[in-house]
């Protein structure tokens, strides 16, 4: 099973993703914005991270950007309740996996998280 | 969106929706919907190709109920929501108000960037206190969640130049259609 960064701002939402992530055998590692988020990137190496885009200070678009500028191969699972065409556009094309809208349904979730973990070691072997 | 939160049947009256003239007949849509009752507010910025913000108010009544579902807390009924009762609030009105500016955003192809969304704790006229050189979008609507029934007024606030930009794109659609 993986070590997962969910990073969101809402403590509620924060608590009901990491049950769905902990009931399905991962181990989490929480954050709260994008500088805590960088923060436990560089500290704990996820295997992946599950983001959420709007949040005090960073945001999560900028989480995207950095790691799109040091050519991060950690996998990105966007959370956002933003349902607009362009803004998942966008961070599709900064490299997110997969991007879903909230409140995320247990098995679409785990079902971005095995295919993108999936795809990551597949990059790996290569 | 809703009933993907509560995970039961979710029924939404059609909405109304009313382009209010001014701040003052913002505020007495709202208090005529929810009849002065306490009120849980959210509110949500935006700016991008419009500016403005939108609101969401529910009865302190609803909100309780909403937050005792979902969050297992809220705290008493006839207290102020506690910190989880407003987590709950906030994440509903994120999804509810994101659903709402999206869905426009998508049909009149413009985008906004959100802010993050705030409990206002100071009721109907903290919904529209920035609102000198607005229009007011306000769309109200009944929420009926297995026997109970829910209120909830959405306001949506768009400065002046907003507004016209708003207008322009909805008839830029309709000649596109």
């Amino acid at each position: 099973m993986a070590k997962i960064l969910v990073t969101e701002d809402s403590i509620y939402m924060r608590r009901v993703v990491t049950t769905m992530v902990r009931e399905a055998g991962h181990t989490v590692v929480e954050a709260a914005d994008g500088d805590e988020c960088l923060r436990q990137i560089a500290a704990e190496s996820p295997d992946l991270l599950l983001l959420d885009l709007v949040m005090p200070g960073r945001d999560g678009l900028s989480v995207l950007g950095e790691l799109a500028k040091s050519e991060s191969s950690l996998p990105v699972v966007v959370l956002s309740a933003d349902i607009q065409e362009s803004v998942r556009r966008g961070c599709l094309e900064l490299g997110a996996k997969a991007f879903l809208n909230k409140p995320p349904k247990k098995e679409a979730l785990l079902a971005a998280i095995r295919q993108a973990l999936g795809e990551a070691n597949r990059d790996t072997e290569r | 969106m809703l009933n993907d939160f509560v995970q039961q049947r979710v029924e939404l009256q059609v909405p109304e929706v009313y382009l209010c003239a001014d701040r003052d007949e913002a505020i007495r849509w709202v208090q005529e919907t929810l009849r002065n009752q306490n009120l849980a507010v959210v509110q949500m910025g935006f700016d991008g190709d419009m500016t403005g913000s939108a609101s969401l108010a529910f009865s302190r009544r609803s909100a309780h109920l909403l937050a005792s579902m979902l969050g297992d807390g809220g705290g008493k009924p006839d207290e102020a929501l506690d910190a989880i009762g407003e987590s709950v609030l906030i994440e509903v009105g994120n999804v509810l108000m994101s659903g709402v500016m999206g869905t426009l955003g998508n049909m009149l192809r413009v985008e906004v960037h959100y802010q993050v969304p705030l409990f206002l704790r100071h009721g109907v006229e903290m919904m529209v206190a920035d609102g000198g050189d607005c229009a007011f979008l306000v769309a109200r609507t009944k929420l009926s969640l297995a026997d109970l029934e829910m209120e909830g007024v959405i306001i949506v606030l768009f400065s002046l130049r907003s507004h016209d930009a708003f207008l322009d794109a909805v008839d830029r659609c309709l000649e596109a259609s």
